[in-house]
């Protein structure tokens, strides 16, 4: 049987037919700021204090300070809890991640929660109480209530598997907000409760003078979260391989660390080897928090082998850690097999660390300098067959961003991103070096299809 | 959490512009159901983004993005169980005419990519190059999905007629 181009757009067209009304501008605006509850699209400014490199598959994560959680403030301690571990090791990863970072980020002061209490009644309804942010698009609120000091806004109430909870909001006479959610109080309640939520001081978050409620966990106000970001590839086979990540953020949280604290936060679990790892749609966007010793939040696909990455994220001790981490910078320290070296006309000279078919980094000198800069590959590509198709590295020489990769000439259906325009390239054989230096000064420069690149923090 | 990209209404006057496209794009990818929240997660997504300001080409990104917010739901567990109860309702719900109706079922066994780019091919009539540009392929990659998908769908409309 033929099929023609008519068939075709036929067939596109009843598709296309059925196609519902756009998103409007204002209804994404409202999918933001009406969650109010962590999320995985927030800012952080990087402040990048520990870069360590994997090897041989094992990953780490973890603090470089030791110190213990502190108190989010002194009218917010919590009744019960635990000091968790602030150090995070997985067991171990998917052979289809290939490498890591980890980088120590600074807290987003921005972010909706920055700080955080949750508080739990006698009869089990709990609140859950976050310093607001300005938005220039506010959520319309169906319920509304003055109060002396404010107003009390809220909608709801909202069902998942967890049960139904009501988002809400408290703007406070002299401009500040609390934002949060509640579960367990009936509607004609929650005036009354939201009324006696009083704003946060300095770092410290919200509290709720409500005799009825006891604090029972909360978040440290401005702490540096610590995020690993896992690259990786999937793809069909036969069709093309997509730079998969997963990203895992660790903070340090006081409090019994109980999903069922966060309210109305699940809408599914998964079980993977034997442990339970949640799945949060806030603001309709997956994340996973594995229920342990620690907060982890994750960003990740949800494939079966993200998941077990996240199940085997265990808590360590520093001693643990240290030894780990020192472990690692050896191997890397030692592992710097050179794989291949590449010397472009301009004198740039980018030496390949790892196997020509399995580059880990990149190191570059200049003018005939002996300086070499280590960086790790920034994002690579690979085949079904786990063949490299493409790998891109940035690299800071003093003050000089680079970016340098290779494109491999293979018959296959990978995805190779084009080299950057204006790059100088040399070819070896079957591969395409490139190198290109950005402008002194650019914090952020767009390749070939417009996607930026970061200059990388030191 | 931030909502510093959010806020800018820069990226409003750019999404008003290609909405109607990109609602459509998802249609067909993810199907008609599903569309809307593809389109809403996948561009708050987008603009949240610290590098967001610096796109040069939004639309683009954005269709890539779209594509790849695909691809992840169809690796998703959850989602191909969503997906395959979207696909029953529907079949119960719907009961279209015979040709639209595997028309549907055909397209929904391509792969994200290969829906994008015969959307791209049969519905915006682009360019084999302006298709390979906006999903970030090489042309030799769209040919070859091209020619996958068409034998995909040149199947399951042949076992739609022997049935």
């Amino acid at each position: 049987m033929m099929i023609t181009d008519d068939r075709i757009r036929e067939l596109v067209r009843a598709r296309v037919n059925q196609s519902p009304n756009p998103p409007t501008a204002a209804e994404i605006s409202r999918r933001a700021v009406a969650t109010p509850l962590r999320s995985p699209i927030r800012s952080v400014a990087v402040a990048a204090v520990v870069t360590a490199v994997v090897a041989g598959g094992l990953v780490l994560l973890g603090r470089r300070d030791g110190g213990g959680a502190e108190q989010p403030g002194a009218a917010a301690t919590p009744a019960s809890g635990v000091e968790v571990g602030a150090y995070v090791l997985p067991t171990g990863l998917p052979d289809r991640f290939r490498m890591l970072a980890v980088h120590e980020h600074a807290g987003d002061p921005g972010r909706i929660d920055a700080a955080h209490s949750v508080y739990e009644s006698a009869g089990g309804a709990r609140i859950e109480l976050v310093t607001g942010d300005r938005y220039e698009q506010r959520p319309a609120w169906p319920d509304s209530h003055p109060f002396a000091g404010g107003v009390a806004n809220w909608s709801g109430p909202k069902r998942s598997p967890a049960g139904e909870w009501t988002d809400f909001e408290v703007e406070f006479d002299d401009g500040r907000l609390a934002a949060g959610s509640i579960r367990g109080v009936d509607a004609a309640s929650i005036a009354g409760v939201l009324a006696n939520v009083r704003p946060g001081v300095d770092e410290s978050p919200p509290t709720l003078a409500d005799p009825g409620f006891t604090l029972v966990a909360s978040g440290e106000a401005g702490a540096d979260d610590i995020v690993a970001e896992w690259s990786g590839y999937w793809g069909e086979p036969g069709g093309n391989l997509v730079a998969d990540s997963l990203k895992v953020t660790v903070r340090r949280f006081r409090g019994p660390v109980d999903p069922d604290l966060r309210v109305g936060v699940w809408n599914d679990t998964a079980e993977v080897d034997g442990r339970t790892i949640y799945e949060a749609m806030l603001g309709r966007l997956p994340t996973w928090y594995l229920a342990a010793d620690v907060e982890v939040e994750v960003e990740a696909t949800g494939t079966i082998d993200s998941l077990r990455a996240i199940a085997g994220l265990r808590v360590v001790d520093e001693t643990e850690f240290a030894s780990a981490v020192s472990g690692i910078e050896a191997a890397a320290d030692l592992a710097p097999v050179i794989g291949e070296s590449v010397t472009f006309e301009s004198g740039v000279v980018a030496w390949y660390i790892g196997a020509v078919d399995d580059p880990r980094g990149v190191c570059l000198t200049i003018d005939e300098t002996r300086r070499c800069d280590l960086a790790l590959i920034s994002s690579s590509g690979y085949t079904e067959a786990g063949e490299i198709v493409f790998s891109d590295t940035q690299l800071l020489l003093g003050d000089r961003w680079f970016t340098t990769g290779l494109r491999f000439d293979r018959d296959g259906e990978s995805f190779s991103p084009p080299i950057p325009t204006g790059a100088e390239t040399t070819v070896l054989g079957d591969r395409t070096y490139y190198v290109i230096e950005h402008p002194a000064g650019a914090v952020t420069v767009n390749d070939s299809f417009g996607t930026p690149w970061m200059r990388p923090a030191r | 959490m931030s909502v510093r990209a959010v806020d800018a209404t820069a990226w409003e006057a750019m999404y008003r512009q290609h909405a109607a496209n990109l609602t459509r794009l998802a249609t067909v990818l993810v199907g008609p159901h599903a569309a809307h929240d593809l389109v809403a997660d996948t561009v708050l997504r987008c603009v949240a983004r610290e590098g967001w300001p610096d796109v040069a080409n939004p639309a683009g990104y954005l269709t890539r993005a779209l594509v790849h917010a695909a691809s992840t739901a169809e690796r998703s567990e959850a989602a191909r169980r969503r997906r395959e109860l979207r696909v029953a309702l529907w079949s119960r719900a719907d009961a279209p005419a015979t040709d639209q109706r595997s028309g549907v079922d055909a397209l929904a066994v391509l792969s994200p990519t290969q829906a994008a780019i015969v959307f791209l091919l049969y519905w915006e009539d682009v360019t084999i190059a302006e298709a390979a540009r906006r999903l970030g392929v090489s042309q030799g990659t769209v040919r070859k999905q091209l020619d996958r998908a068409k034998r995909r769908l040149r199947k399951v409309l042949s076992d739609d007629d022997h049935r």
